[in-house]
């Protein structure tokens, strides 16, 4: 069934059907075999990661606004009975694969207009003016990490860190926003500029003319280098070649990634986004759009299993919806906007990131994975940096998931809202996502710095939330 | 050796043996004395002696010989409560063995990986190091050093100079896990692909910028060219190779980089490209990865080679600074100067001796050695401390011990014993660097300000002064003319100075002046006001209103309660856990980093719990390690450990436990050290320090981790005559430091190198 499934697609790509979205070639046939269906295919994570908080309310179905957990026991809904508010609308056709979670808490991370690591790596920072160094690898490079690609965890985004300088324009280039890192002191580079992403992930099977000069110059400078490593490593004593060899090994993994790239040239030109002018556009809303674009692509040519988008922050105009009279900032102090209030120019910039969201989900539910869609294997999560609030006080921190969760997860269709902070039950992100990782198979016991408010108070928060895992 | 080896086995093992024999039989010793309860019946610590093989030197059971050498030789084991104790001579035959073995295992792969883990260091018999048996001649072996993070900030630094916005964007390639002691070692870090992805990345930026901005005359020629010439070329790469891999390329490398450059320009069919690509090359050639320190000098008649000057001079300036060699010294290596022992001396006395050359290598060596720099790394609970934001306390009172260990490098007299027993500390200071009449004159700039400002509406002021106000203020005093831009007056400063200054004159104090902390090495956070400063006043059992801020510092706290860095909060703060004091991790740093003793890690079967009991002390909760298997080891940490119980884990003087409610015992016992005057029961942490200050071992210790700190490796036993020439040097100049460095950097084992074993 697989297998007819895939043949099925290929023949589609090989008649070059147009504007239909590619199947995930790069796939692990070996986990095919292991026997449980959920192997079968990688698992894909994407987070979208918003400035000025996430506000509970508004992403609550208004049924479900007085509705609170019993007897230290999450409330859990089905969706299927209930509307969604105004500005989820675009995500009304996933909602049996949509997840609303609430009532986390991350007090442990650094409270005010961002968390930074802390929001997906659980600890605090120094202060707003600095990330300080990522304890750990967050939790999102951390899930992909078990599904190897060639380009590992991509990170994309609009605007660096929160808090950037007042007027600054959009950034070009790699940037670090202080949101995810690889491992400890290790931060994850994001692309700013959507046509250098584009290059560098797509670039390989693609470019021409000045680009692909580039990049086989680079090809060329790396065969190059590795001679000269050769040449040196014969002068140097056994004991040490080994370093030489490690760094040369290093080249070597490269220029494999670039042969691997190569081979996969066909699957990549078919499956790469066309190159319109949009992605060097200055235009916020155009940026944001290709990032999401190239987010699709890479996913569905196997690229990556895991990308990580910074929506923006709080420099940002949303001059292309029509608030160009003030900044993330000023709307989140309650500043309205071109006749707008704050918490409708609020809405209006959820439903625009909803939207997006909805289109890569979209785009993913296009792609036939086994029996079912390749969003059967996808886990989107929607958080903000600064937790519940634009000054994020942490003690209940919101989160969206769409998509199947490879059927690890009792997410997909839910309504879940964890019981207060303080009360019996309660958990944090650190319990939230030792669930997400315990659920595809990483074994941490628990991921994060502890609440020690909550130790205090006798409701010690260790491992994850069993009702979660499916 | 081996003959006594023989002679051991003889008695108990007919087959016969020898060098190439698979197996090793063990000396009848371990039947008689230690397999009935480390054999196949439920084995004492997981210990199996029965099964054990005698090929020690194959190291395959290295740690494990290790700890059986040390228990053996230091009477741990059999234990007291054994059927029978081995003779001294039998003691002593079966030591020999093992310990010969062990030296064999040196030369082994597995060993000198571990002997790139600088908490094995105390593994070599100390005993050996310093009593001038050993006669072997020092050397170190062979090796690349990957550069560290230090010198490719400041390579950042020279190439961006003001623009910190592109600066930011070039990621550290060369990063160190900031693990408790000295960790910048050759044998274990290694350039990987995660290191080239980075220095790729940078590449591309750094040469965008190298083409974009300031471009030099080097490479705009070139690029104002569509013909480049010979000469147009080299300039370009000797430009590139002295900015990134400090030195001029070799002819045949000038050559290389010619032909590689001339074709990439002709592939690209693009100059700026071929250009480019050329430059981006420089950048990732393995020495601008590695330090190569291979010996490509004379050999001498012991089979070791010298470091050649090229070398000697990369190896110098690095040691003390994070700059390439300057202009003198390259000098003095181009003219062969660096060819003699003097010669080498000469230049790192001038280093030395010239201010303006920072050497920032010799702080962070005290920084690594006594781990105090690590207090921000602790999780606090910022509730336990007034609910205040605990991550600026840390980062000052850091600060503040960096700068007593800056007094005494300056003062250069007992070193070691003023940094572990002076009562004198820095507080809410500038260091011994600044002069008190200036600090005078400073506070009665404030006291002016204070006049000026007392009646009119300061509450009001914007952070931006108004210019007209900012000149009334200048006019008040020549001091508020003349500090630099980042400490200049501000709205903020003084409103915060305002709510601070009355609560001093009030109470006939002297205030302290505008503390500057960095945080992270980003940003200044300014620790101005009597709210900010009475945090980290705290930590010394210090109150806002009655410390009257001494102009001379370092200054008299307060004997009964401090003494030395042990006892200063930064130290005690890194030692801590998040919630609680950590007299295991206390014992365990002065065991081995003053001691020069080694304590096993956790095994994995024990899960260390320490129980809770709301009302006993720490003290009382650790009774759980009593128990024989753990007492153990923990014999060896828990004594010098709970001396620091006197202060909680934020650094403060206490009597009595606050959960508790109970008294504080912070007495407790040194042991199991060959000083017969060291051992014995203290009162204290305070009587501790000062046994301590004036122990032999102990200076010898720090000399053993002044040589792993500058040599990148642990010690060998062949390292003895290095390291009894840095003592002494030590111990002749009155306690100099820069003596016993002078003598580190200029001995055998900085100079020479040969391959171990061979």
């Amino acid at each position: 069934m697989i297998a007819s499934s895939r043949r099925t697609f290929l023949k589609q790509l090989s008649l070059g059907s147009g504007g239909v979205l590619l199947s995930p070639l790069v796939r692990q046939l070996a986990a095919e075999a292991d026997g449980d269906s959920r192997d079968a295919f990688p698992q894909r994570f994407v987070f979208l990661v918003k400035s000025s908080g996430l506000t509970p309310s508004a992403i609550t179905p208004v049924g479900l606004l007085d509705q609170v957990p019993v007897g230290g026991a999450p409330l859990r809904v089905a969706l299927k009975d209930h509307a969604l508010p105004e500005s989820m609308h675009a995500l009304e056709p996933f909602k049996d694969q949509l997840g609303i979670l609430q009532g986390f808490s991350g007090k442990m991370c650094l409270q005010g207009h961002t968390a930074y690591f802390g929001a997906m790596g659980v600890h605090t920072s120094p202060n707003e003016n600095s990330s300080g160094a990522p304890l750990r690898a967050t939790v999102d490079t951390r899930l992909s990490s078990r599904h190897p690609s060639p380009f590992g965890h991509v990170g994309l985004a609009l605007r660096g860190r929160a808090v950037g300088g007042s007027g600054d324009p959009i950034p070009e280039g790699t940037i670090y926003p202080g949101l995810s890192a690889v491992a400890a002191g290790r931060e994850l580079p994001f692309q700013a500029s959507p046509d250098q992403a584009f290059d560098q992930l797509f670039g390989s099977a693609l470019c021409s003319g000045q680009g692909r000069k580039r990049y086989d110059l680079e090809s060329g400078m790396l065969d190059f280098l590795s001679g000269d490593i050769k040449r040196l490593r014969k002068r140097v004593p056994s004991a040490e070649k080994d370093k030489l060899n490690h760094y040369l090994l290093a080249f070597e993994e490269l220029q494999e990634r670039r042969k691997r790239l190569a081979s996969m040239g066909d699957i990549i030109r078919s499956g790469a986004p066309e190159l319109t002018d949009q992605f060097a556009s200055e235009l916020g809303s155009d940026r944001l759009e290709s990032h999401f674009t190239l987010a699709a692509s890479c996913l569905i040519t196997g690229l990556s299993h895991g990308v990580t988008i910074r929506l923006d922050n709080l420099e940002h105009v949303y001059s292309g919806l029509g608030l160009s009279e003030q900044n993330v900032h000023a709307i989140g102090h309650g500043t309205g906007s071109n006749g707008k209030s704050a918490d409708d120019c609020r809405d209006v910039i959820r439903a625009y990131h909803l939207q997006l969201m909805a289109g890569l989900a979209a785009k993913l539910r296009s792609v036939p994975e086994g029996d079912g869609t390749m969003l059967d294997n996808t886990m989107i999560v929607y958080l903000s940096d600064a937790g519940e609030a634009h000054h994020g006080a942490l003690s209940e921190w919101p989160f969206l998931t769409l998509g199947g969760c490879g059927g690890r997860l009792t997410l997909p269709g839910n309504f879940v809202r964890m019981p207060d902070y303080g009360q019996t039950g309660h958990g944090t992100i650190g319990n939230f996502y030792t669930s997400l990782l315990n659920a595809y198979g990483d074994p941490i016991e628990h991921f994060g710095d502890p609440d020690f408010e909550l130790d205090r108070r006798g409701l010690p928060q260790r491992g994850p939330v069993a009702s979660l895992i499916a | 050796m081996c003959s006594l080896f023989f002679g051991l086995v003889s008695m108990s093992q007919a087959e016969p043996l020898g060098e190439g024999s698979e197996r090793v039989f063990m000396p009848p010793f371990f039947e008689s004395h230690c397999v009935k309860c480390h054999g196949a019946n439920k084995p004492k610590g997981g210990i199996r002696l029965d099964r054990m093989d005698g090929r020690i030197a194959s190291a395959q059971d290295f740690e494990t010989w290790s700890a059986i050498h040390e228990q053996l030789s230091n009477g741990e084991m059999p234990p007291e409560d054994a059927e029978s104790q081995p003779d001294e001579m039998e003691r002593a035959r079966v030591l020999a063995w093992i310990g010969g073995e062990l030296e064999k295992a040196l030369s082994s792969e597995r060993v000198s990986y571990l002997l790139g883990e600088s908490s094995f260091g105390n593994h070599v018999d100390h005993e050996k190091l310093f009593n001038g048996e050993i006669q072997e001649l020092p050397f170190s072996p062979p090796r690349l050093w990957r550069m560290n993070p230090n010198i490719y900030e400041r390579t950042k630094q020279r190439i961006f100079k003001e623009h910190w916005m592109e600066l930011r964007r070039v990621q550290q390639p060369f990063g160190i896990e900031r693990k408790s002691g000295i960790h910048d070692y050759a044998a274990n870090l290694l350039a990987d692909s995660a290191t080239l992805d980075t220095l790729l990345r940078n590449a591309r930026d750094i040469v965008e910028h190298q083409l974009g901005r300031d471009v030099p005359e080097a490479f705009r020629s070139l690029l104002e060219t569509e013909t480049p010439s010979v000469e147009q070329v080299d300039a370009a790469v000797l430009l590139q190779f002295e900015t990134l891999v400090y030195r001029p390329p070799y002819d045949d490398e000038r050559q290389r980089f010619r032909d590689y450059m001339r074709r990439a320009i002709g592939e690209a069919d693009d100059v700026r490209e071929g250009l480019a690509a050329c430059l981006k090359a420089i950048m990732l050639v393995p020495e601008a990865v590695y330090r190569m320190e291979l010996g490509l000098g004379s050999k001498d008649e012991h089979g070791r080679r010298r470091l050649s000057s090229n070398e000697l001079a990369f190896a110098s300036a690095f040691a003390l600074t994070d700059d390439p060699p300057d202009e003198v010294l390259w000098a003095a290596s181009r003219s062969g100067k660096l060819g003699s022992h003097a010669g080498v001396r000469e230049q790192l006395v001038r280093m030395l001796d010239d201010d303006a050359i920072a050497k920032p290598k010799i702080l962070r060596f005290f920084r690594e050695f006594f781990g105090y720099h690590r207090a921000p790394d602790v999780f606090k609970d910022a509730k336990r401390y007034e609910n205040y934001d605990w991550g600026v306390v840390p980062a000052q009172l850091v600060h503040e011990a960096d700068l007593l260990v800056l007094h005494h490098l300056r003062q250069d007299r007992d070193v070691l014993q003023e940094l572990l027993t002076t009562t004198h500390y820095f507080v809410g200071h500038f260091g011994s660097e600044v002069d008190p009449v200036e600090l005078e004159q400073r506070l009665a700039a404030l006291r002016l300000l204070h006049d000026y400002w007392k009646d009119k509406p300061w509450k009001e002021l914007a952070y931006e002064l108004d210019p007209a106000v900012r000149a009334e203020i200048e006019g008040l005093h020549p001091h508020f003319r003349t500090q630099p831009a980042k400490h200049r007056m501000s709205g903020g400063l003084i409103k915060d100075y305002m709510e601070y200054l009355p609560v001093c004159y009030q109470n006939g104090i002297r205030p302290m002046l505008a503390q500057f902390t960095h945080m992270e090495g980003l940003r200044e956070r300014n620790l101005t006001s009597a709210r900010d400063q009475r945090f980290f006043l705290l930590a010394y059992n210090l109150e806002i209103d009655q410390f009257d801020c001494p102009t001379v510092q370092p200054f008299e706290l307060n004997p009964q309660q401090r003494a030395g860095l042990l006892t200063h909060p930064a130290w005690l703060i890194a030692h801590s856990k998040n919630t609680d004091t950590n007299p295991i991790t206390r014992g365990k740093w002065v065991r081995e980093r003053l001691l020069a003793g080694h304590v096993p890690d956790v095994p994995i079967t024990v899960n260390a719990v320490v129980p809770e009991d709301p009302t006993k002390t720490l003290r009382e909760r650790f009774n759980a390690t009593r128990q024989a298997e753990c007492w153990r080891c923990h014999k060896k940490m828990n004594p010098l450990g709970m001396t620091f119980e006197a202060y909680d884990d934020f650094g403060r003087f206490r009597t009595t436990d606050e959960v508790s409610g109970r008294p504080i015992n912070a007495s407790g016992r040194v042991d199991s050290t060959s000083e017969q005057r060291l051992n014995g029961e203290v009162a204290s942490a305070l009587e501790l320090v000062q046994r301590l200050g004036h122990s032999k071992i102990v200076r010898q210790s720090f000399v053993r981790h002044a040589f792993r700190y500058w040599m990148g490796r642990n010690e060998l036993l062949s390292d003895s005559a290095t390291l009894i020439a840095a003592d002494k040097a030590y111990v002749d100049g009155g306690g100099s430091f820069r003596a016993l460095l002078i003598s580190l950097l200029s001995s055998d084992s900085f100079i020479y190198r040969k391959e171990i074993g061979k």
